[in-house]
């Protein structure tokens, strides 16, 4: 590529100057890093939790810290590793080479990336904020601050985490904290898909596409499926504490333990969805380091799937001391075993790749996968004795299981991260780390791992129970616990040394080349580090072990050159990656930054309960979101588009699933299907534990009806506003969506209507509680409808759409689809199941 | 179909692992005792998903003969999958036949 072009494509995607311009930048390079440094800040001070908490087991009846204080810490630790530390930074690392190793320039949507990690950094500062009183009074004995540090683990179970038993705002914090990560996790979700799914370069078929992006896609199914299962139990647990409606009071109706159904059915993914980016990781990084294509590159996929598909049937595995049937537990028990084979597969593959090696490169980032696999297959190991359910109702609760779980999670995560990083550090930063310094920290890290959780197999076996802040000196746990303690020293130090190799790397480190390791794929065919717009010229990927740089039609790109050059990127089929249409992304905007700021003072606000506060931050980002999301008259006519991809033939203003948009719409309503799904699953769940005749008037089936076919009209509104706009007539698709405007509204009011002249009593039974929060959140989602059409009809009327551009109009339709298809199903278990199960 | 031949099986099996769980859950309220009635709906529920599992495993195995290459692999490995799932499905099937279903520990 020549330098003009080059120079031309630099301007085109850098970001403007300046501190200012850091919060305006969107492009994935930058939102990568920030998002990167972000987890290993929290992954630092969850460090520090976790070396405090094993201080204090050092030795017998302790009193160093107080049992309250131990709560808090274990909490904290517990909530940053899983939600701010090991997820969020599977997806920076996928959100920084994804583009560079699909071949494309950025991620789908940049500033819903940007959104994302500065959602994601205030959330886990706000969470953070809840210590500060705490360090205060510290500091200064006697302060009157209250504290406010979470302290009921990181599963929250009520009743210990409900008001009666925690008055304070600490479990509000835990819920805000998670509220926020799942928001940000749901989102880079649907980024992270549509990217894998639609921006590969030409050639990249399915088949030909790199492991740690089919990790990634099918990890990002995951998080779509289940983060809104923690979504619904957080709204029910702090409905129930700020508003005292009784979902798991059984006092009242309520259960206990639907909140364990809920935690886990989120819960259990959770797992794989962070071991299957870090599964995806080693399987980049053992190739290139073994000289060898991965064994078996098809298994390993089909394994990945199949793991996915499993983690959805496990859940119940986290309750087989719950009392539920005998049964039931064996079925789980199976599945819990039967897991095993997919990540078999996996284990077997990488040793077959090592088998077959022309030669290893014990590097670090080999080490860490070589570490990985012995440390991995150990909690592996330990993980089928837990599924035995008599083992498990021994080891329960006892460190056996905190050994179990922290052998896969650090042995199972945090190697493969660690490796990814090493590996990826020559690329990100251009600068390669110090080889000598990066192995002592490893085996810091190797050894001080095993010495802290061996021992923790036999003391968990022996009877040291979680989560007590001290034990008696004659149970004997004394010398396991005090080595524990020195690995986890141990293990910090190595972490430490990884900080200072990596932070000099970046300093002083030597320049690296683009591919330090001599590996395959797009990602390292371009500069250490690579230029803002990632990929200039457009690749060409013929097999699935491609070396070196070859060019789609290296002819055409030379007129990037010449007119205006967008912020654009080639589309491509789902299957085969043939090219079919061009994207044009969004540039440096503050609306990002700007809508992460307000949601978090309307976060805070909630929280203390300044709802005018609240109210008034709400109202001051409508403006914002127009900003963002009201194109100028420029991003709508594109002059010249496709002159930087070679690709003037190709359209730019395209619809259905030759669309970003419109994937981007689906996935988003498949998550919101989910949620709606559990909350109905919560519903019946309660119905059923206390089948109890409610006192309230019977729901009016008739309303109901005249509630879903007003629904399903609007829907049909939108049918005919998308007919009319293909055939070019504005007038039509004016009436058409003013006709769906004034059926959803109607709807709206008839199910309001109901549910006010219901007498329902929210406070009194849990039935009823469900029943309102049910019928409240499906007028909400009309309203929502409502309000996405009023601003897709203001661009109609600004004359925004024609017979090739109506992609909106298309995704608002799919949209009404759901709300009509979701009341639908809500009205029919609301209004009908009453009736049923009487 | 491609999809229904390599992945049949899971979905299948994860259908009779969540179907059981809201048969058992709903079926074995505490006034139900041990036998509850969730034992026939439960077998109904397996015998279901086992037939998609082995529709899934036949399909897989055609295009596994038919297939070559990288292809002739996928489905071998979705015939290996479903035929996975339909041992674990069996095994599933026989739990409340050898077990009264509501029996809590």
């Amino acid at each position: 590529m020549s330098a003009v072009s080059k120079e031309v494509l630099t301007r085109t995607w850098s970001p403007p100057p300046g501190i200012i311009g850091k919060l305006r930048d969107v492009n994935n390079g930058f939102i990568g890093l920030v998002f990167m440094a972000s987890t290993f800040f929290f992954f630092t001070i969850s460090g520090f939790d976790s070396v405090a908490l094993r201080t204090q087991l050092a030795v017998p009846e302790n009193d160093l810290l107080s049992a309250e204080t131990f709560n808090q810490l274990f909490t904290t630790h517990g909530t940053a590793m899983m939600f701010l530390f090991a997820v969020p930074m599977l997806e920076a690392i996928a959100i920084y080479v994804l583009p560079l190793m699909l071949g494309s320039r950025d991620m789908a949507f940049p500033r819903m990336s940007a959104f994302t990690i500065w959602t994601f950094l205030f959330g886990g500062l706000l969470f953070y904020a809840s210590t500060l009183p705490e360090i205060v009074n510290l500091v200064l004995p006697g302060s009157p601050l209250p504290n406010l540090v979470p302290n009921a683990g990181w599963t929250a179970y009520p009743p210990l985490s409900d008001r009666e038993f925690n008055p304070g705002l600490n479990i509000d914090f835990y819920l805000l904290g998670l509220g926020f990560a799942e928001v940000a996790g749901i989102a880079a979700a649907v980024e992270i898909i549509v990217s894998v799914m639609k921006l590969r370069a030409p050639g990249m078929s399915l088949a030909r596409l790199p492991i740690f992006a089919w990790s990634m896609l099918v990890t990002a199914f995951a998080i779509l499926i289940a983060f809104p299962a923690v979504v619904v139990a957080t709204t029910y647990l702090e409905l129930q504490r700020k508003f005292g409606l009784p979902f798991f009071d059984p006092e009242r109706g309520g259960d206990p333990l639907l909140w364990q159904h809920l935690f886990w059915i989120f819960g259990h993914p959770e797992v794989y969805i962070m071991f299957l980016p870090a599964a995806g990781l080693v399987s980049m990084v053992l190739p290139a380091l073994a000289h060898r294509p991965l064994a078996g590159h098809v298994f390993v996929v089909t394994a990945l799937v199949a793991t996915a598909f499993f983690s959805f049937g496990l859940w119940v595995h986290h309750m087989f001391t719950a009392g539920l049937p005998l049964v039931l537990i064996g079925l789980f028990g199976a599945a819990s075993m039967t897991i095993t084979f997919p990540s078999g597969v996996q284990t077997f593959s990488w040793i077959a790749t090592l088998l077959r090696a022309k030669r290893i490169s014990l590097e670090t980032p080999m080490l860490y996968v070589l570490a990985f696999i012995v440390t991995f297959v150990l909690g592996g190991i330990t993980g089928v004795m837990v599924a035995a359910v008599p083992f498990d109702w021994q080891a329960h609760d006892t460190y056996f299981v905190v050994a179990h779980f922290h052998y896969v999670l650090v042995g199972g995560v945090v190697f493969p991260i660690a490796s990814g990083l090493y590996y990826y550090w020559p690329k990100i930063t251009g600068r390669l780390t110090d080889e000598r310094l990066a192995r002592w920290g490893f085996w810091l890290v190797f050894l001080g791992f095993n010495l802290c959780f061996l021992p923790q197999h036999a003391a968990g076996l022996l009877g040291m129970p979680r989560r007590v802040a001290t034990y008696p000196e004659d149970m004997g746990l004394g010398g396991y616990n005090l080595a524990s303690t020195i690995g986890a020293y141990v293990m910090a130090a190595g972490f430490l040394l990884h900080g200072i190799d990596l932070a000099y790397a970046l300093w002083r480190g030597r320049r690296a080349p683009a591919d330090p390791w001599n590996a395959p794929g797009l990602e390292w065919v371009v500069e250490s580090p690579p230029a803002a717009y990632n990929h200039g010229e457009i690749p060409l990927v013929t097999t699935r072990d491609q070396r070196g740089l070859k060019v789609w039609h290296p002819e055409r790109t030379r007129s990037v050159e010449r007119g205006p050059v967008w912020r654009e990127m080639l589309v491509t089929s789902a299957l085969e990656g043939r090219p079919e249409a061009i994207t044009v992304v969004a540039g440096p905007s503050i609306a990002p930054f700007s809508l992460a700021v307000t949601f978090t003072v309307v976060s805070a606000a909630l929280l203390f309960e300044i709802y005018w506060l609240a109210l008034l931050t709400s109202v001051a980002s409508v403006p914002l979101l127009v900003r963002w999301l009201w194109p100028s008259r420029e991003e709508r006519l594109l002059p010249g588009v496709g002159a930087s991809l070679g690709a003037p033939d190709l359209d730019a203003y395209t619809t259905g699933s030759a669309a970003t948009g419109w994937w981007a719409m689906l996935l988003t309503l498949l998550s919101l299907t989910s949620t709606h799904a559990l909350a109905l699953f919560s519903y019946f769940y309660l119905a059923y534990a206390n089948p109890a005749p409610s006192p309230v008037r019977e729901p009016a089936l008739g309303q109901a009806v005249v509630g879903t076919v007003l629904l399903a009209a609007a829907w049909v509104a939108l049918r005919l506003a998308l007919a009319r706009i293909r055939r070019d007539d504005r007038g039509g698709l004016l009436a058409a969506l003013g006709a769906s405007l004034a059926a959803g509204a109607g709807a709206a009011a008839v199910l309001a209507r109901d549910l006010l002249g219901l007498g329902l009593r929210p406070l009194e039974t849990a039935n009823e509680a469900m029943f309102a929060t049910l019928g409240w959140y499906q007028v909400a989602l009309i309203i929502t409808g409502l309000a996405v059409t009023g601003f897709v009809g203001a661009q109609a009327w600004a004359g925004h759409f024609d017979g090739r551009r109506h992609l909106a109009i298309e995704n608002v339709g799919l949209l009404w689809l759901f709300v009509a298809g979701s009341a639908l199903a809500t009205l029919a278990a609301l209004y009908m199941s009453p009736r049923l199960l009487q | 179909m491609t999809w229904f031949a390599i992945a049949g099986g899971l979905a299948a099996w994860t259908a009779q692992l969540v179907g059981s769980y809201l048969l058992l859950d709903f079926g074995c309220r505490p006034d139900a005792g041990t036998a509850g009635a969730a034992a026939w709906p439960l077998l109904a529920l397996s015998i279901g998903c086992g037939i998609v599992a082995l529709v899934s495993a036949v399909v897989a195995g055609r295009r596994a003969a038919r297939a070559r290459g990288a292809a002739r692999a996928l489905f071998g490995g979705g015939l290996l999958l479903d035929a996975l799932a339909l041992v674990t499905i069996a095994f599933g099937a026989v739990l409340p036949l050898t077990f009264a279903p509501c029996l809590r520990a």
